[in-house]
């Protein structure tokens, strides 16, 4: 029974806190997908890691976990990710020689989005205190962007160090792990997503293709007409307009017409 | 908390309860038992210690009638110790008609034990909403108690380290109650 821990800093008020200890395992006894044996309802674990699987393609995307948590008292929602990245460990394997650090929202879209947290300065802190080399440290895109400089500084020491820091935008990262060199890193078997999905970028870079193909038909068509035909809308020739109007023709007016 | 706090308090929780008087029931509330009852109703037998009274005993009526009626279709309601037949390192599983149990041992990788009360659907299909469940054994120690999910599942850790629950399952029988 692979049994993975994920820790998440507690912070209480301005002082540095704790690191509180979320467990999960694979269980084929379960009826249920998840089942929380303390610390959480059942039903918010079950829509966070509902929303963490979003997209994976595997046989283990529909296995029964258990969650438990060490220190059950504890308040916010920093634990989500935690939660998200130990059921993902206990179901795909990992190197039992690192430690999991993780802080971070995921949001109720379904999709795994990860969304920020409060209180990065002393989380950091505390994490930097105990994390050593090969260790894996997650946190939210969104506070990434946001970083003072000693925060930053910090990472850069942690990285320094051989921790892995990485900040997630979505759970999608794991889900692709030929993309991200890291995640590929972090499980024994790979997740692979379940369809292809475009972001932004490949949008982007899709349209620009699509423009140019456009632009070389558009000129091809050009060198084909006659010249005085290159300015179409005020000079068009009677004679193709009227061979454009045959083809279209029947295309265009319903046949009910007649 | 100071002891003259305490007593306070209950005190004044004691002293907001109403009496309705010994026939308290839903009739003596609303001409037809079918209406809602109306906000200053429901104070009423909130307050009341006998209402509370006739509400555990009409939920273990309900419960009693439950289990005969498990029982009478031959249903088991405890598993014997010899039934203890499915078992490797980490996990214990024990299984009877009306329900199974099952123990996840991870202490090694720092966590308690972890029971896992599975009711089967003979047994759910008579379950009161309203009801919880309780998992004992013949020994008079209660592993865990809680409302099932859907699934008809109840979890618990066991967080007391100087008691073996793998050695008590070998010795005593476990039983399911609903309270």
């Amino acid at each position: 029974m692979i049994t993975a821990h994920v820790y998440f800093p507690c912070i209480h008020g301005d002082h540095n806190g704790d690191l509180n200890k979320l467990t999960c395992f694979v269980s084929s006894e379960l009826r249920s997908l998840i089942k929380v044996a303390s610390g959480m309802d059942d039903k918010i674990a079950e829509n966070i890691i509902g929303a963490s699987r979003y997209n994976e393609n595997t046989s283990e995307a529909v296995q029964s976990v258990f969650v438990r948590v060490s220190n059950p008292n504890f308040t916010g929602r920093s634990y989500e990710l935690a939660l998200a990245i130990a059921d993902k460990l206990c179901r795909y394997g990992f190197d039992e020689n690192s430690q999991y650090f993780a802080s971070g929202c995921i949001e109720a879209n379904g999709c795994g989005s990860v969304s920020e947290v409060d209180g990065t300065r002393q989380k950091i802190q505390l994490i930097a205190k105990i994390a050593k080399k090969g260790d894996w440290v997650f946190f939210p895109i969104e506070n990434q962007k946001k970083l003072t400089q000693s925060e930053a500084e910090q990472i850069q020491n942690m990285r320094a160090t051989g921790i892995h820091v990485t900040f997630l935008e979505s759970m999608d990262f794991f889900n692709q792990p030929n993309k991200h060199n890291d995640s590929s890193k972090l499980f024994k078997s790979p997740i692979l997503g379940g369809k292809v999905r475009f972001n932004r970028a490949t949008l982007k870079r899709i349209s620009v293709l699509l423009i140019l193909i456009l632009s070389v038909m558009f000129a091809l068509f050009m060198f084909d007409l006659p010249p005085k035909v290159s300015s179409i809308g005020t000079e068009v020739d009677q004679t193709i307009k009227k061979q454009v109007l045959n083809v279209l023709e029947p295309v265009l007016v319903p046949t009910d017409a007649y | 908390m100071q002891i003259e706090s305490i007593e306070k308090l209950v005190s004044s929780m004691l002293d907001m309860q109403i009496e309705t008087g010994d026939k308290t029931d839903l009739t003596s509330f609303t001409a037809d038992p079918n209406e809602p009852l109306s906000t200053d109703a429901i104070t009423r037998l909130i307050k009341s210690p006998i209402a509370r009274y006739q509400f555990i005993d009409a939920l273990n009526a309900e419960h009693g009638l439950a289990t005969e009626k498990l029982v009478n279709q031959g249903v088991e309601l405890q598993l014997v110790p010899l039934a203890a037949s499915e078992s490797d390192n980490t996990v214990n599983e024990f299984q009877c008609s009306g329900f199974s149990v099952v123990m996840y041992d991870n202490r090694d990788k720092g966590c308690p034990i972890i029971i896992l009360l599975q009711l089967n659907k003979v047994v759910l299909d008579v379950f009161i909403p309203l009801s919880i469940v309780r998992l004992y054994d013949s020994g008079g120690l209660e592993w865990l108690r809680g409302k099932p999910n859907q699934n008809g599942e109840v979890s618990a850790e066991w967080l007391d380290v100087r008691v073996d629950l793998f050695s008590r399952v070998k010795r005593y029988n476990l039983q399911i109650e609903l309270v």
